[in-house]
């Protein structure tokens, strides 16, 4: 095998039933179509996975996968993606985390670990120095994420050492289960954490001191030199993320008539200014943290000292985890949003998915769809700190009421029935989060719909930075639509291409796997498409433009389009749920509603070639992305059209 | 009179030692005069922050000004405050 620059070569097979470990040559077949990270792993769970299958059974594949700038000097290259059937959506699950775990995957040797089956028993993986050893677990079943990181770390004496591991709620397969990993860094979304848990791996523990081979060191200095360069003139950066976290984003956000406010009734919080950053700042902050290899430093670390939600020092709480456990319930106190984060840290619970739950449950409550016998005596009063937090408990450990909510928003609606699921708010079963697409932007609409994990505001990329802060992402040059119109327009004005293109871009990270703050902005002030293939062509050695780049993504986005596909999903999936078609109700963007869904998705289906009836790939440009087999399989299925 | 609540992000929070406030102003006063008073209320760090040159009537390119969550930062000078309407003076970020 010729030496492959900026990767470790190597994949760690790992099958949990019978505990065979395959040290295998990373593909460079699938490395030259699709570079590494998601890329790699969608062709992997493409070829290996079986339409079908249980997402908690034995048959699925859990994959940690990094890519060729992971663990370099590229800006913010501190990430890793696990990749799997979403036990939440039974579709494409993608779930990235920061911190250090994938740049100390790479340093042991591998680019990827594929873990398949399902152990008899807890068992954890150490991977080091090109190794890997299967160890067993029984100790550390049961115990919290940081307990467990803990006492792992000690057992394996290298306290430098990356753990990514299961909480209580993965062992418990709550459907959105996180795989955190530094303790509270975390891989949230999908419910990785619960296929985790069908396999009874409880973590897996990684460090190394292999190098990263780099093709052209002085054009990879130079690449990376001006990417920071541009990424010093990020005002966004430096006037919010960086003095207040991403938790800054409260006051902004309630401003402009775009913080979810109590399952979705409004996009504004009349006491934001209570859970803010600057009140953070203010209160419980303890200091600043940052991934591997980031210069920003957007993370919290924060404390409260005493009182009924007394919290030992841990990081948070972000943007999202404040919103979702503030506003979205009608909360506003910060002491017990700090001590909720820490909770779903500890069990670890994507903090998104469990706001929404509680939210939704809240909304029930209300509404007397669930009662005081349903809730085990618990009163869901919005903005009751104590019902929030027991909730957590609750759906962490299955126990009570939680136990419904634990299987998410979708399903626990359909099993409340009585109109519930008129009120979920989720799209292919993913939970929204804290953008609210009415009052942020019609692209953040239509990027809920479509985007292949489900309702996600920043995978594949955040398209709201268009219209919503007149970000260019560098994309002026391949096609982007340029002045952006007004944020609440949403057909006839190139959000369908815009969408697209910006999907695109955001691609371009989870390919190379970092993280996709550097490629928010302007051209001048962000990592541009141009930057990164700068990167990557010195890197690797293989010459590449920002526009082949993008094509890459393209192949991407439209093989977990056919994995979506070949599960079933059709244009039906791609939809928004019912409220977002009704006003909000207060504020800065009072009156604003989602009018036409269906248009919006007819010009992004069209810019991406796809069939308009189906929403699946057309043939024609499977094969002018080079994906003929995929094609041929669904044409095998009857899941696409003849042409 | 007419009546705005204000919205302020970072670092006009620091600032203005706050993220929100209600102002009463003139009937038919536009944005542009309203952003001066509040650069004469704050002082210089709010001005510099908000205009690149207050002289001029130009606001800073880098900052947003919202009206009801319209950005109007380039005609501030044309449009008038009616009642009730939320103004926001915010620096753009996102992501979270």
């Amino acid at each position: 095998m010729k030496q492959l620059f900026g990767y470790a070569g190597k994949v760690l097979r790992v099958n949990l039933t019978n505990k065979k470990i395959l040290r295998q040559n990373s593909r460079e077949d699938i490395i030259d179509k699709y570079i590494g990270c998601v890329g790699y792993a969608a062709r992997v769970l493409w070829e290996e996975i079986k339409p079908g299958i249980d997402p908690l059974g034995p048959q699925n594949k859990l994959i940690f996968a990094t890519g060729p700038l992971t663990g370099t000097l590229c800006p913010a290259s501190g990430s890793h993606e696990i990749c799997t059937k979403s036990p939440l959506t039974g579709a494409w699950a993608e779930s990235r985390s920061g911190g250090f775990f994938g740049p100390k995957l790479k340093f042991s040797g591998f680019d990827f670990v594929i873990l398949e089956g399902r152990a008899k028993k807890p068992v954890y993986l150490l991977v080091h120095d090109g190794e890997a050893e299967i160890r067993d677990a029984k100790e550390l079943w049961g115990k919290t994420v940081h307990e467990t990181t803990e006492v792992v770390l000690e057992e394996i004496g290298d306290p430098e050492a990356s753990v990514a591991c299961i909480g209580p709620a993965g062992e418990k397969l709550v459907r959105f289960a996180a795989v955190m990993n530094d303790k509270d860094n975390a891989a949230a979304r999908c419910g990785t954490g619960a296929v985790m848990g069908s396999k009874k791996i409880k973590a897996l523990v990684t460090n190394g001191i292999q190098e990263i081979s780099i093709a052209q060191p002085e054009a990879f200095d130079k690449a990376v030199t001006e990417a920071n360069e541009a990424l010093k003139k990020n005002m966004p950066n430096i006037h919010t993320i960086i003095p207040l976290g991403t938790i800054g984003l409260v006051n902004i956000y309630n401003g402009r008539g775009a913080l979810p406010t109590k399952y979705g009734h409004t996009g504004y919080f009349e006491t934001a200014e209570k859970i803010s950053g600057e009140t953070l700042e203010n209160t419980f902050l303890v200091k600043r943290r940052a991934c591997f290899g980031c210069s920003m430093g957007c993370d919290r670390y924060s404390e409260v000292k005493s009182g009924p939600w007394a919290t030992p020092p841990h990081q948070g709480p972000e943007y999202e985890t404040t919103a979702m456990l503030g506003s979205w319930c009608l909360h506003d106190n910060l002491e017990a949003i700090v001590r909720a984060n820490y909770l779903c840290n500890n069990y670890g619970l994507d903090t998104i998915s469990t706001g929404n739950l509680i939210a939704f449950a809240m909304e029930c409550y209300d509404k007397g769809l669930l009662t005081i016998a349903d809730t085990g005596g618990l009163e869901l009063g919005w903005g009751d700190s104590a019902a929030i937090i027991n909730l957590i408990e609750n759906i962490a450990k299955r126990e009570g009421l939680g136990d419904l909510l634990a299987e998410g928003v979708r399903r626990a609606a359909a099993k409340i029935g009585k109109g519930a699921e008129e009120l979920a708010l989720h799209v292919k079963g993913l939970e929204i989060p804290a953008h609210e697409p009415r009052g942020e932007a019609k692209s953040t609409a239509l990027l809920y719909a479509t985007s292949p994990r489900g309702a996600c505001h920043m995978h594949p990329y955040w398209t709201g930075s268009w219209e919503f802060n007149q970000w260019t992402g560098g994309l002026i040059e391949l096609g982007l639509p340029w002045p952006p119109p007004d944020r609440f327009a949403e057909t006839g004005v190139g959000k369908g291409l815009a969408v697209k293109l910006l999907m695109l871009h955001g691609i371009i990270q989870d390919i190379t796997g970092v993280c996709r703050f550097p490629a928010l902005g302007k051209e001048d002030d962000c990592i541009t498409p141009k930057r990164y293939a700068r990167m990557l062509s010195a890197l690797t050695g293989r010459e590449i433009n920002q526009f082949e780049l993008m094509k890459i993504s393209e192949r991407v986005l439209n093989l977990e389009k056919c994995f979506n596909v070949r599960e079933g999903l059709t244009r039906k999936d791609d939809t928004l749920p019912r409220k977002m078609r009704e006003p909000i109700a207060t504020g800065p963007t009072k009156g604003q509603a989602v009018t036409d869904l269906d248009g919006m998705l007819d010009e992004y289906y069209e810019a991406c070639g796809w069939n308009k009836k189906t929403s699946t790939p057309t043939r024609k440009k499977l094969e002018e992305l080079g994906l003929k087999d995929v094609a041929d399989e669904l044409a095998g299925m009857a899941k696409t059209p003849k042409t | 009179m007419v009546k705005v609540t204000l919205h302020y992000g970072h670092p006009l929070t620091e600032i203005t030692g706050k993220a929100r406030e209600e102002v009463i102003v003139k009937k038919g006063s536009t944005v542009l005069s309203l952003l001066k008073n509040l650069a004469t209320k704050y002082g210089d760090v709010f001005k510099d922050h908000v205009f690149s040159n207050c002289e001029r009537n130009q606001v800073n390119k880098g900052i947003i000004i919202s009206l009801n969550a319209k950005n109007i930062s380039e005609e501030a000078e044309k449009i008038k405050i009616e009642d009730n309407v939320f103004i926001g003076i915010f620096r753009p970020a996102g992501g979270g």
